[in-house]
């Protein structure tokens, strides 16, 4: 349990608190402060835009980034194909505009990897540092990689329109259009009221509030998605000539666990347990396939550094972890449309999630020796 | 700052034109389990966007207007009246409904902050002064007021099927909306004024301490006028009962103020427990506690504002160092809350309405402006405070805002299906609004006439 990173066990209190669990919280009464919760993405995307800098990214291991863009291409088309396969199964289709969105967030949520080190027992080696460095880089270049493919995506899948269906290129194109202009605008504007915020961080968070929610509340309103624009954003804020960010960064990132806590809840609040043996075998196959794929691709990396795959730890395995923003384009899915089938694939994203969590755990357990001692270890110093 | 506010303001209007064809579905649509869903309401959807636009605009007008020295609340007002309904519309009707929740996170906001305000220390030391204060003051100007709408109603824009003991209970509300004053504000200009001496200190202890007093008035009046208003009591009272104030009343003001009494105090030692295990996540806590207040509540048929103030006191006052930052936080917070909570009571303000009750307005704001000067003049004289104090203390008691507006919203919540709920609500607003416009500078020029800017030698924090 010391293993698992905080925030499935905030989607376990959602879980306990929503539809499966008490049912002490309505989704319906939820669906009322979608505002807030359109808002939360677009404040997501931000987080994950506000990362991709140039110099940021001119620094970066040039393993990190090849290691991501083989991620990204490798993990769309496996993933793609078992979402394709399941959704088949399970629905008995894969290319329409209902099973579009669902497709994305099953292939483009399953690139990259969470990007948390601290519960897999990062110590202070230069080694555990260097690896750390790296999941952390490789796993944020890919997230960002993913969000962008997914609001591609879904901006061609009719959302939110009454009676329409099928795959809208014109309507797409819109969508995208719109994204971008309004992320720029939003970009430029946070940037030109920044200087006058100073160092209050009340005026920030006014002021970013303000910009990330008008942005991400627009595309909401076009039916587009407010992840894709909140990071469009973000990547305009942070890679603007003039001012530095430094203080604006430390404040922003603050308030990030906090953003991803109450989404991590929500989540858990509006899924549906009852996803059936397809959704189950869906749920399944994408958590295995990730198990294998990653670990592959990881070791495959290590391969190439001698220096990181000597002596493994635990971290070596944590390529196997889902990155959270699959939840988050699940979340944002379930927001535009608020069926059944979106609260139940929420829960499939949930099971492949929970067993890619588990994969550092199996792992230890199987090469046992030096790991299981370490996990161990981890786990007395945590407790 | 103004090209970005217009700019805000022109892309949302174009925004909302181009998505007003949007129709909420008449039917639920089939999803690929078969399971018919209603898809989201457009309003709902758009909503997203109209707290941008409300956030975001009135900070720029804030910006916008800020050599003018206007107070922050009142540029948020202002915008968020020129965004809503009654001018540009970009912010919709529906969608002030949808946006509800900002509301109740404010107005535990506001109860938090008031109460961490209030010190029991300086109650003690001056209690004599301030009991006489408040035993003069607070009664002259609710009947005052009270009076004015009872016997000035139709002045004011309040006609239609009332009789006297109605009129009579809108008079005690009217009348409790206008003691309150505004703590954020007294000292927002205390600090921008760096003045110090023994008005300033006066005056923030005696608004601080009033907001208390106020919310257990404020609840006893609403209960008092609910019960007078309620169609249980019109029917009692044809069958011979006085004013339906029986035991029934009487249990449910205990529940009323005692239940938030006990329910703040139970949620502040709560709090106090857990903020010491909330290390990192201050904000999720403080978010998470604003909803809970708001819920639990209503639930608990307390008061929210007075569940907030009492919990507020009890953890500034009983933990101070464990519970520092979580103040700290929830006055980060208060910005952006603020920014949107007032825009959204500007945007509700109902220019048709208002424009046709503009006399009453300013009858209610001359009268409560007079009745506060002699009020306050007559109260220090017998407490045996001389001037500067005396002189001018009262221009520090003109302003209203945050608690202001948040009894406001309530009252109009709370009535908002009674024919004279808009007109009340939208009189106390129009009230409220000048004295948000005349209040601050009223008082900055108090405080310049005592003779205790030039000091500047930073005011006294807290009473």
């Amino acid at each position: 349990m010391m293993l698992l990173s905080g925030g499935w066990f905030a989607v376990g209190l959602g879980i306990l608190l929503g539809r499966s669990g008490t049912g002490v919280i309505d989704p319906e009464t939820m669906l009322t402060l979608t505002p807030l919760a359109v808002l939360g993405l677009g404040w997501i995307g931000l987080l994950v835009g506000i990362q991709v800098r140039r110099e940021v990214l001119a620094r970066m291991p040039a393993g990190a980034v090849r290691l991501s863009l083989v991620d990204c291409v490798v993990s769309s088309i496996v993933f793609g194909c078992i979402g394709a396969l399941g959704l088949q199964l399970w629905i008995g289709e894969w290319f329409s505009s209902a099973a579009l969105g669902a497709l994305a967030a099953i292939a483009f949520g399953s690139i990259g990897w969470g990007v948390e080190t601290r519960s897999l027992g990062a110590r202070d080696t230069s080694r555990d540092q260097l690896l750390s460095m790296i999941v952390r880089a490789s796993g944020g270049l890919a997230g960002t990689l993913s969000v962008a493919l997914f609001g591609i995506v879904t901006a061609f899948g009719t959302r939110g329109l009454v009676g329409e269906g099928g795959v809208d290129f014109r309507t797409g194109l819109m969508r995208l259009v719109v994204s971008v202009t309004v992320a720029l605008a939003m970009g430029l504007l946070g940037r030109l009221a920044l200087k006058y915020t100073g160092r209050s961080s009340g005026e920030q968070l006014a002021v970013f509030l303000g910009v990330v929610a008008f942005g991400a509340g627009i595309s909401n309103q076009f039916g587009a998605s407010p992840l894709f624009t909140g990071m469009l954003c973000g990547i305009v804020v942070a890679n603007l000539p003039g001012m530095s960010l430094r203080s604006f960064e430390r404040f922003i990132l603050r308030a990030e666990q906090v953003v991803a806590t109450l989404t991590w809840i929500l989540v858990g609040i509006l899924l549906d347990v009852a996803i059936g043996m397809e959704g189950l075998l869906l749920g399944v196959m994408l958590g295995i396939g990730r198990l294998l794929i990653k670990q592959a691709l990881f070791s495959g990396f290590l391969r190439g550094h001698p220096v990181l795959e000597h002596g493994r730890t635990l971290l070596t395995f944590s390529a196997m972890r889902q990155c959270p923003l699959a939840l988050v384009m699940g979340l944002g899915l379930y927001l535009a449309e608020p069926s059944a089938f979106h609260a139940k694939l929420l829960c499939v994203l949930v099971v492949s999630g929970l067993i890619g969590a588990a994969g550092p755990l199996l792992s230890a357990m199987v090469i046992g020796g030096r790991l299981r001692e370490r996990a161990t270890e981890v786990h007395g110093v945590r407790a | 700052m103004l090209g970005a506010l217009v700019f805000v303001t022109v892309l949302a209007m174009a925004i909302g034109r181009l998505t007003s064809g949007d129709v909420p579905a008449a039917e639920g649509i089939e999803d690929p389990t078969g399971v018919v869903y209603q898809p989201i309401d457009p309003v709902l959807r758009n909503a997203g966007a109209g707290i941008g636009l409300l956030l975001l605009g009135s900070w720029l007008a804030a910006q916008s207007v800020k050599a003018l020295q206007i107070p922050k609340i009142t540029a948020f007002l202002v915008f968020g009246l020129v965004a809503g309904p009654s001018v540009l519309g970009i912010v919709g009707e529906a969608e002030i409904r949808y946006l509800g929740f900002i509301n109740d996170l404010a107005i535990a906001l506001i109860g938090l902050a008031a109460g961490s305000e209030i010190r029991p220390w300086f109650l003690r030391k001056h209690a004599r002064t301030l009991l006489i204060f408040f035993g003069i003051e607070v009664p002259c100007v609710l009947l005052a007021v009270a009076a004015l709408v009872v016997f000035g109603g139709p002045l004011l824009g309040l006609v239609g099927e009332l009789n006297l003991v109605q009129m009579i209970a809108i008079g005690v509300i009217v009348g409790a909306v206008a003691v309150s004053n505004s703590p954020a504000v007294v000292i927002a200009v205390l600090r921008e004024t760096r003045a110090s001496g023994p008005l300033s200190s006066l005056c923030l202890s005696l608004t601080v301490c009033k907001d208390l007093i106020l919310v257990v008035l404020f609840a006893i009046a609403m209960a008092f006028a609910d019960s007078l208003l309620s169609e249980r009591v019109r029917n009692g009272m044809e069958n011979g009962a006085w004013l339906g104030i029986d035991a029934e009343l009487a249990m449910y003001l205990a529940q009323h103020i005692g239940g938030s009494i006990v329910f703040g105090a139970l949620l502040g030692g709560v709090m106090a427990f857990a903020a010491r295990r909330v290390v990192r996540n201050e904000a999720i806590f403080v978010i998470l506690l604003g909803f809970g207040i708001a819920v639990f509540s209503g639930m608990m048929h307390t008061e929210p504002i007075l569940v907030a103030i009492v919990a507020g006191l009890v953890l500034e006052n009983i933990w101070p160092s464990r519970t520092r930052r979580l103040f700290e936080t929830v006055e980060e917070l208060s910005l952006p809350v603020f920014c949107v909570f007032f825009a959204l009571a500007g945007a509700k303000i109902d220019l048709g309405i208002l424009s046709t009750m503009w006399i009453g307005a300013l009858a209610l704001v001359s009268v409560r402006m007079l009745v506060i000067w002699g009020s306050t003049r007559a109260a220090l004289g017998v407490a045996g405070i001389g001037p500067p104090v005396r002189t001018w203390l009262w221009t520090g008691l003109v302003p209203q805002a945050g608690i202001s507006l948040a009894l406001a919203t309530i009252v109009g919540t709370t009535f908002a299906d009674r024919a004279f709920g808009p007109v009340l609500f939208n009189l106390l607003l129009a009230m409220i609004a000048i004295h948000e416009l005349i209040g601050p500078a009223l008082f900055k020029l108090g405080l310049v006439r005592s003779g205790e800017v030039s000091g500047g030698g930073g005011s006294e924090k807290r009473g």
